[in-house]
């Protein structure tokens, strides 16, 4: 019984960290209906930016989301502005070649800076845990696990009662009509952008509590957060919520009592299951 | 023929420019930075030709000194150089009669195995190598050894320990890392050996997880291999793969503790190992041993886990501690030259791999790879800074060295001690983790 809840209260603890991640993703699919492929670089860059910081200054990963949200927001708005912006009536797929590009330039200008050796960091808590009855419960995955509510309520007060979340509604709902009432669309398409940006760059801030990174750290959990937007219903803020903890917890669940081996095949079945379920859905 | 190629002209090639468009002035202030660029480009490219020069014989290597595998690149450049620029110093080697220098020729392929037989090929048909030395990795190795088996050159490898590299009927490749199954065999054999002390009960219970590649499997190989063959001294309670670059292992973690073994042991590489041993030290696991293959001492994983990386125990193919003259002038040179201390056992291979080419070029006394080869598979140096001191390329294991490796610990200080074999160890291991 005690692994059973071992194993459950891993797997929701994985799955905020892979909501948290997919926020963003989420975010910029529904205002620009853009399949962002840069988000990986994003996220490597988070958990760069963070190291370094780290490193350098040793400033503490949670303190450093002061400096990683601010510039998420404006790369990601910087290169909505120069480049995702001049190709917005273009074919779907010129902007996920783009995107693409972006990770692949950001991946290789971070080979050129760090190397390719892993990198992590270590901090007074990095290796904690607390007990709760008889489980052993990550005291860093519990912090990233507040952490994603609070990006979530955050992300829904900001789409529900701000006027700019109003804006990226509107724009969502329908971009003519929204220009046509007056909203700047091409300011809020920047604007979702750099939250979109600023969300990843701060999960890769928080999973450098309990990851290592090299520039294809973003590879790795790119498939996941789109398992998990797909699941969750592509622009649904806490459907993404409930499909990374569910994804988390069907993985763990997995390992534990099949096989470890197949954990990562829960994704691709998720993904693809989500896929096939929604064309039978539309269709 | 003609109206074809008045055709393309016509339609594909803009015309000439009126001779006004032309800048000579301009053009002529380009031509001494371009002409700069081109040349230092080019040198960039053909990479570090040390020592040698006119008359030389040439030996290379596609290294990854860029991309994901670029530090281990650079350990073994460093290796490769420093064992060519002590045969150098000395007067080079004799072959076909007359005293010759060593010139090592290193590309860069990336980390990048698609490109990397490639330049194998450009050593070999423009650069005239004699002979190849091995890049980094198992896949890179695993994507260059079809070259050298091809054109037939001698290929020393240093980079991968998989069995898989070494295949049937191939006399063209030889091997300086012992078999990734060493390193589980080794392990077993401390375990058996503190066992016969008295300091082990028997059986012990060991759980197995590994990493579901090459190399995890041959791990896994060696451990069940060892458990058959002393049913009185081993019980296997796990036996289990993981995916590489997982994102959590917590659950596996779960299951570990789930079976209440005496021993745990792992094969994963750095990021696995990170994550995994992060989550057995969060989950409050205690075993008599624990090991992650040959991960432990590297600088990198103090970085991550601190402290607690103390007491774990893991099978080295080399550490800077062996009490062999030979290991103890390499890690002076080393680290004289290159900084140091010298934590991993990647400058170390290499450096042996290089100079057991040498050795069997001066053998050879030719630069005729045929003669390089087959005095590469009769070579015996008694003096090598590998486990066991000897270097040698057995034909049963297809020309791959099967030296013990040797058991270090990690002590709290940031260090290690040998602890296994008995003859080199430093101390007794501290059973607990």
């Amino acid at each position: 019984m005690a692994d059973l809840l071992s194993v459950l209260v891993s797997g929701v603890l994985v799955g905020t960290v892979y909501a948290y991640m997919a926020y963003g993703l989420g975010l910029i699919y529904g205002v620009l209906r853009v399949v962002n492929l840069a988000h990986g670089a994003f996220l490597t860059l988070g958990v760069y930016v963070t190291w370094w910081l780290h490193a350098a200054f040793g400033l503490d990963p949670l303190v450093s989301l002061l400096v990683t949200v601010p510039l998420g927001f404006f790369l990601g708005a910087l290169v909505e502005r120069s480049l995702v912006f001049r190709l917005r009536d273009s074919p779907p797929v010129t902007t996920l070649l783009l995107l693409f590009g972006v990770w692949l330039i950001v991946r290789n200008v971070l080979y050129l800076i760090f190397g390719g050796a892993d990198r992590s960091l270590l901090t007074d808590y990095s290796l904690e845990s607390f007990a709760m009855g008889p489980l052993a419960v990550s005291l860093p995955r519990v912090i990233v696990a507040v952490f994603s509510l609070l990006g979530f309520l955050v992300l829904a007060l900001l789409l529900k009662k701000a006027w700019a979340g109003l804006a990226l509604r509107a724009v969502a709902g329908d971009r003519e009509a929204a220009s046509l009432s007056g909203i700047p669309v091409n300011r809020v398409w920047a604007v979702a952008f750099g939250i979109g940006s600023a969300l990843a760059m701060s999960a890769g801030s928080l999973m450098s509590l309990f990851y290592s990174v090299t520039p294809e750290f973003g590879a790795r959990f790119l498939l996941k957060s789109f398992c998990v937007v797909v699941l969750g219903g592509l622009t649904n803020m806490g459907g993404i919520l409930v499909a990374g903890v569910a994804l988390g917890v069907a993985e763990d669940l997995t390992a534990f009592y099949f096989h470890t081996g197949y954990r990562d095949v829960v994704s691709f079945i998720v993904l693809v299951l989500a896929l096939v379920l929604r064309r039978a859905d539309t269709g | 023929m003609v109206p074809l190629v008045r055709r393309r002209v016509d339609r594909g090639f803009a015309a000439p420019r009126a001779a006004s468009d032309f800048r000579p002035r301009r053009l002529r202030r380009l031509a001494a930075p371009v002409a700069a660029l081109t040349g230092a480009l080019t040198l960039g490219f053909l990479g570090g030709s040390c020592g040698g020069g006119e008359g030389a014989l040439r030996i290379g290597a596609a290294l990854p000194l860029s991309g994901k595998h670029a530090n281990v690149g650079g350990f073994f450049r460093n290796g490769y150089q420093l064992a060519v620029d002590e045969v150098n110093g000395a007067g080079g080697v004799m072959v076909d009669g007359v005293r010759q220098q060593i010139e090592l020729r290193v590309y860069d392929d990336k980390s990048d195995a698609s490109i990397s037989p490639s330049l194998l090929e450009r050593l070999i048909a423009v650069d005239g190598v004699a002979a190849l030395l091995s890049s980094y990795s198992t896949p890179l190795v695993q994507a260059q050894v079809i070259v050298p088996m091809r054109r037939g050159v001698p290929f020393v490898n240093a980079g991968g320990a998989s069995q898989t590299i070494f295949r049937e009927g191939n006399e063209w490749v030889f091997g300086v890392l012992s078999p990734v199954e060493s390193l589980a065999t080794t392990t077993l054999e401390w375990l058996a050996w503190e066992q016969a002390q008295g300091r082990l009960k028997r059986p012990l219970r060991v759980a197995l997880v590994w990493q579901n590649t090459d190399h995890g499997r041959e791990y896994r190989t060696g451990v069940t291999r060892m458990v058959e063959q002393n049913p009185d001294r081993f019980e296997l309670v796990l036996d289990e793969s993981f995916e590489h670059l997982s994102s959590d292992h917590t659950s596996l973690i779960v299951k570990v503790r789930s079976v209440e073994a005496d021993v745990f042991l792992s094969d994963a590489h750095e990021p696995d190992f990170l994550l995994q041993h992060r989550a057995y030290v969060e989950q409050g696991l205690f075993h008599l041993a624990v090991s992650y293959g040959a991960r432990g001492p590297e600088r990198s994983v103090r970085e991550g886990l601190g402290r607690r990386v103390a007491n774990l125990v893991s099978a080295q193919w080399w550490t800077r501690a062996l009490p062999y003259p030979r290991s103890r002038t390499f890690t002076e040179a080393y680290e004289d030259r290159f900084g140091g201390p010298v934590t991993e056992y990647y400058p170390a291979i290499a450096y042996e791999a290089a100079r057991g080419l040498i050795a069997g070029i001066e053998a050879a006394g030719s630069s005729d790879p045929a003669a390089i080869r087959d005095a590469l598979m009769a070579l015996d140096v008694d003096d090598s800074l590998l486990p066991g001191g000897r270097l040698h390329f057995p034909e049963e294991s297809r020309y791959q060295i099967r030296n013990q490796c040797v058991i270090v610990q990690n002590l709290e200080n940031g260090g290690v001690r040998i602890v296994y074999p008995p003859e080199a160890a430093e101390g007794p291991a501290y059973l607990g983790v």
